[in-house]
């Protein structure tokens, strides 16, 4: 069984992030937006503040909690969710391709994301390490060679 | 390595992952055929002086004739071959890409000839395969109708065995089919795409005119007959005029699409034909179905009667086409009938269920608040624009009906949602919007399973079922308010991974 957690420092990247809009947003608001009376800027912009703070709060917290990608077998499990708990589950023998995609700076902000497709399904994980990222990509791409081997020997047979 | 040297290594390397140039002529030239219009217009205004006309027009004349010669370009290099395993097609810029499909890997193919292609004997074929998951087919041509027989021919007899039944719906179920499967908004949907098409092709001027006849025409039918614009407020005329003529254009077309419907089943292929204006042939290879699924509406529910429609990548992919394979049934014969066309479908029981009294309360909870919705904005409106037009109450009121009419339709859900596995296949029953559905698939054609709890759901121990089909569109099945210990316990028999 390997198992995989999203990276701390995607967490990180996140609130300063979210930090950086909502100083964006005010200070658009507050330059711009002259036409409003000076309390209802105010009001709008604890709102914008608000609203990061509940984000932070809880639904990035939810998230790196609750996620995580394990490969069992031959099947692909990975929790996660922002808002609602999900799971998925997806037999490899199911999987037509694993996309990885890195980010600039990447391995320092830890913004990276695996996509599982099949046939009529999708699989989206993410903020994984460079290095998880990519091992999961490896794992799963063996695995999938390793049955095609089995069925062509079986064929053969 | 010099630097010039490294330069154009990296631009040979940028074209040669890229398209050939052309195809940006490619993307910029559609619909400059409508340059045509305005050129006729100006011979017939210049009386037929062909030489001024010329002399004035000569770019335009030049750049549509341009466009007609890359037309036949196209027409002449752009080729197939009918083989006897395959079809090989040559497409793309002068025929480059050449593409053979074999006929055993089809999923479905289908053969339809259009109203006007039937004087010149024009058939458009469509070929599927699940290779791709877009939503365009493997290959689409335009093939003579000897051609079109020859490649029905190859293609049915891939089965190579006789018929082993045939099955076709009376009339009047073809009717009832139509009634349940119409709707207003498909009826506005072809309207829309009429009055689209119409505007591109003769300007907004034109589209204005027809409006304004229709409207006329509407306004004198009911001054002569019933009169109703000095009783009813006006604006629910238009609105009932608008659902009562659109769900009519749905019903139409949905009758002519469907009547005439016969599907066969051969050893490996199941082979549908239907239409009369557009007459369509479809062969689907048995072993690629995705699902079967049994569709009713409340009503149908009442009357225990049900239509059965299957998924096969290409089947029912054109245009407002319903991928049916028993329009109509009732619950007798559904047995019957899917065991004659589609004997290899696994017939799982349901294991989980909702139904308590509990669960009506969960279902309904939603429908019943937005039941509210509408009385709450004629309190507010009421309360803040008393001058508001009154009719516009009514209308808030009359979308009420739908609501709780949902409200029906889902206390009914409560009793008809449930999820259940064997050793080779499941079924599962749940209600979307207004329909009720009972899937049965094969488990070799589950792509994926998610399970999703919102944080009521994790005190209440409830959960969603979404169930992911292999198929090209990524269209889960929804199973609502299931017990999620039930479904934890059932997913860890069938060999899910379940955390803790």
């Amino acid at each position: 069984m390997k198992k995989f957690l999203p990276a701390k420092r995607a967490m990180l990247t996140l609130y300063l992030l979210m930090a950086v809009i909502g100083l964006f947003l005010n200070a658009i608001l507050y330059r711009y937006v002259t036409m409003a009376p000076d309390y209802v800027i105010t009001i709008i912009s604890q709102a914008v503040w608000g609203l990061i703070l509940l984000v932070s709060i809880f639904v990035i917290p939810h998230y790196f909690l609750r996620a995580k990608f394990v490969i069992v077998g031959d099947e692909i499990t990975a929790a996660g969710g922002y808002f609602t708990y999900r799971t998925d589950h997806m037999r490899i023998g199911a999987v037509k391709s694993v996309s990885v995609i890195i980010t600039p700076f990447g391995t320092f902000t830890g913004l990276n994301f695996v996509v599982i497709n099949a046939l009529g399904a999708r699989t989206f994980m993410s903020f994984y390490k460079k290095k998880d990222a990519e091992a999961i990509a490896d794992i799963i791409n063996k695995r999938i060679r390793e049955m095609a081997k089995d069925t062509n020997s079986e064929e053969k047979k | 390595m010099s630097r010039m040297q490294d330069i154009k290594r990296r631009v040979s390397l940028f074209f040669s992952h890229r398209q050939h140039f052309v195809k940006i002529v490619w993307y910029t030239s559609k619909n400059l055929w409508l340059l045509a219009i305005p050129l006729t217009k100006h011979l017939i205004a210049s009386r037929f002086d062909i030489v001024q006309w010329v002399r004035i027009n000569w770019v335009d004349i030049l750049s549509v004739s341009g466009i007609f010669a890359l037309a036949i370009a196209r027409w002449v290099f752009v080729s197939f071959r009918i083989e006897d395993d395959g079809i090989v097609a040559h497409t793309g810029l002068f025929g480059m890409v050449r593409t053979k499909v074999y006929y055993s890997q089809l999923t479905s193919a289908s053969f339809c000839q259009a109203w006007y292609g039937r004087p010149f004997g024009a058939h458009t074929v469509f070929l599927e395969t699940n290779a791709k998951t877009l939503s365009r087919a493997e290959v689409k041509l335009l093939i003579s109708r000897k051609n079109a027989e020859k490649l029905y021919g190859y293609i049915s007899n891939v089965s190579a065995g006789r018929t082993r039944a045939t099955y076709s719906p009376r009339k009047l179920h073809l009717v009832v089919f139509s009634l349940l499967f119409s709707s207003a908004f498909t009826g506005i949907l072809l309207y829309g795409t009429f009055m689209f098409r119409l505007n591109k092709l003769v300007g907004t001027e034109m589209e204005r005119q027809v409006l304004l006849t229709v409207n006329g025409e509407i306004t004198k039918i009911d001054s002569q007959t019933l009169n109703l614009t000095k009783t009813v407020p006006r604006i629910i005329l238009v609105i009932a005029g608008a659902v009562i003529g659109a769900w009519s254009i749905s019903f139409i077309t949905t009758l002519v699409r469907h009547w005439s419907f016969t599907v066969s089943r051969t050893d490996k292929q199941l082979l549908i034909k239907s239409g009369v204006f557009v007459k369509r042939r479809h062969i689907i290879n048995r072993d690629r179905v995705n699902f079967c699924d049994l569709t009713q509406t409340l009503t149908m529910k009442i009357f225990k009667i049900c239509s059965v429609t299957l998924d096969c990548t290409g089947y029912g992919k054109s245009r407002r086409e319903i991928s049916a394979l028993v329009p109509i049934t009732t619950y007798d014969n559904v047995n019957a009938s899917l065991s004659m066309l589609v004997p290899e479908l696994p017939r799982a029981k349901p294991e989980i269920k909702t139904g308590g009294a509990n669960d009506v309360r969960i279902f309904v909870t939603l429908p019943a608040l937005m039941c509210v919705i509408p009385t709450l904005i004629i309190q507010l409106l009421n309360r803040y624009f008393p001058n508001h037009n009154p009719d516009l109450n009514v209308l808030i009121a009359i979308i009420t009906v739908p609501m709780i009419w949902l409200v029906i339709v889902k206390t009914a859900a409560a009793f008809n949602t449930s999820v259940g596995f064997d050793s080779e296949g499941c079924v599962l029953n749940y209600c979307k919007w207004f329909r009720f559905h009972k899937v049965l698939l094969p488990k070799s054609n589950i792509s994926m399973i998610r399970i999703t709890r919102n944080p009521l759901q994790l005190i209440t121990d409830k959960c969603n079922l979404l169930v992911y089909t292999t198929g090209e569109k990524r269209r889960p099945h929804r199973i609502n308010f299931l017990q999620y210990s039930a479904l934890r316990e059932l997913c860890r028999r069938e060999g899910y991974h379940m955390f803790k």
